[in-house]
């Protein structure tokens, strides 16, 4: 992953919320349009990761950070950086579905109206197409007016991940996207981002080793906020470099 | 049964009965109250001057409303929103929390002080209704504020992942389902405001007023001060104690409006959701 320019990076990238080191000395890249997985024991760090490429971090008043975090090359702490813009180019997707107390149509459009899109057509045009792309639009078509809170677990969080794809993102982060789902709502949020790979560049926090080996190009183990290794992801698994890696994934710890 | 299941089922029985003899209570309250009274609202509505108490009640709660429902929202947002953090939000809140337990005639003391007399006001409708919204802001702003933090941090950290700035997150998530815990945070604090004596006593409730009865810088009557003046200080208490009866039964009744009307205004705003 050298010859190609990363899609997002960090470089030296520490951590902390209030005094306690969250994540220490990361240096890191994404392949665009490739799922990178996230892995590691809870506690370990891969979901701060996952909040400082969008700097959801910065809403906690207690975090700070050292080192670089780059989107196409461009450091996104720089302080001409728009933050609202910058999340939309970076979407995130949450563990547990958060739809707004909103109908599904709103659901999906308040990403455009708030970057201010009025236009009912326009705004028409992208719910649809951005609920075809999640694979719900077949489902909720007839009640787009209806609540969010009506569709099932399963459906709600495709449907927070229509919302995340309506804004059109270029990357999309996904923190345990399916970690409050049963096996079949579970499936279909793993087919969903095979789908999506290639058009997006998805960084997927997972806490369950064979949805990352099933879904990811690369895999990246992080343990106590240290990343103790990255690389292809059938690679990882099965020839792993470091010892805890090996260890890690035969269930040694963790 | 082993003794575990019948523990919780003297606990039940025990909470049972509470909540039994408490609803009697408040019902039994209600009842006697308003059975006593209407009867002769009706009558003495013109004489009295219960017609005269009840306006300016309503004067007064209207004013309060005026003041403190803006002041205590705004309030209420930045400190839940605006995140104010460690000592200042501590500080703010222990000052709002201590304010809220100073006693209605404190406040009058200092209506009387600050309205009547700095601002030159007079003892008047609007220097009272002024005390009484000081008097009703702290707990106001703290129960809007309860209401606000109510509403769950996800619902927030979606709203900002969309790109939305801090200001639309709060337009447009956190009012919006905070509402109802508003509304009946509003609703709570002007009922107390509309029963409360003590802040009117020196800031210029009269027991009967001559002329014009409705002025804003004039002397006015109250409900509550009316009840409190019929029982204590009327000649006869044939005549004083129905009297007294029959505001106490308005007093009520325009207590059930205010928690009336928020409950529509609660369900309107459920409707509009779009459920």
């Amino acid at each position: 992953m050298h010859d190609v320019a990363p899609k997002m990076e960090v470089q030296h990238l520490s951590v902390f919320y209030g005094g306690t080191p969250a994540l220490k000395d990361v240096s890191l890249g994404v392949l665009g349009g490739q799922v990178t997985a996230l892995i590691g024991p809870s506690g370990c760090g891969k979901s701060t990761l996952l909040r400082v490429l969008n700097r959801m971090s910065e809403l906690r008043p207690d975090a700070r950070h050292t080192g670089a975090a780059r989107l196409d090359g461009q450091d996104i702490f720089a302080p001409e950086v728009d933050v609202t813009a910058l999340r939309r180019r970076v979407g995130l997707v949450f563990a547990k579905p958060n739809p707004f107390v909103m109908t599904v149509y709103e659901n999906v459009a308040y990403g455009l109206r708030v970057a201010g899109e009025r236009a009912r057509s326009v705004l028409d045009g992208r719910v649809e197409e951005a609920l075809r792309a999640a694979a719900l639009w077949d489902e909720v078509s007839d009640r787009l007016n209806r609540s969010a809170l009506e569709l099932t677990p399963g459906q709600q969080q495709r449907l927070c991940i229509a919302r995340a794809l309506a804004v059109g993102p270029e990357v999309l982060l996904m923190d345990e996207p399916t970690s409050a789902l049963d096996p079949v709502a579970t499936a279909k949020v793993e087919e969903l981002v095979s789908a999506l790979r290639g058009r997006y560049t998805l960084v997927i926090v997972t806490h369950n080793m064979q949805q990352a080996s099933r879904l990811s190009d690369h895999t990246a183990l992080f343990v106590e906020g240290e990343l103790v290794e990255i690389g292809e992801t059938a690679r990882f698994f099965t020839r792993p470099r470091q010892r805890r890696t090996e260890d890690y994934i035969t269930g040694r710890f963790g | 049964m082993n003794s575990a299941s019948r523990r919780e089922r003297l606990l039940a029985g025990l909470l049972g009965g509470l909540t039994a003899a408490l609803v009697a209570l408040t019902v039994g309250l209600v009842l006697v109250i308003l059975a006593r009274g209407l009867p002769q609202v009706g009558a003495l509505l013109n004489q009295g001057g219960l017609g005269a108490a009840a306006l300016g009640t309503i004067g007064l709660t209207l004013i309060t409303a005026l003041v403190a429902a803006p002041f205590g929202v705004a309030t209420a947002i930045a400190l839940s929103e605006l995140g104010p953090t460690g000592r200042l939000a501590r500080g703010l809140r222990f000052g709002l929390g201590t304010l809220a337990g100073v006693p209605g005639v404190v406040w009058g003391l200092f209506g009387l002080v600050v309205f009547v007399q700095g601002l030159a006001l007079g003892p008047s409708l609007l220097a009272a209704g002024l005390t009484l919204g000081v008097f009703t802001l702290p707990s106001l702003t703290l129960a809007c504020e309860q209401a606000l933090r109510a509403v769950p941090e996800e619902e927030r950290e979606a709203a900002f992942a969309l790109g939305a700035t801090r200001w639309e997150v709060i337009t447009r998530n956190v009012l919006p389902r905070a509402a109802p815990g508003i509304l009946s945070g509003v609703a709570l604090g002007l009922s107390r405001a509309a029963g409360e004596t003590a802040p009117l006593l020196l800031t210029g409730a009269v027991y009967s007023i001559s002329g014009p009865v409705f002025g804003l810088s004039a002397p006015f009557m109250a409900l509550p001060h009316h009840v409190y003046t019929l029982v204590t200080q009327h000649p006869d208490p044939a005549v004083g104690e129905p009297l007294a009866f029959a505001a106490a039964a308005l007093l009520l009744l325009l207590s059930l409006l205010i928690g009336g009307l928020a409950a529509g205004l609660r369900a309107r705003l459920r409707l509009g959701e779009g459920l």
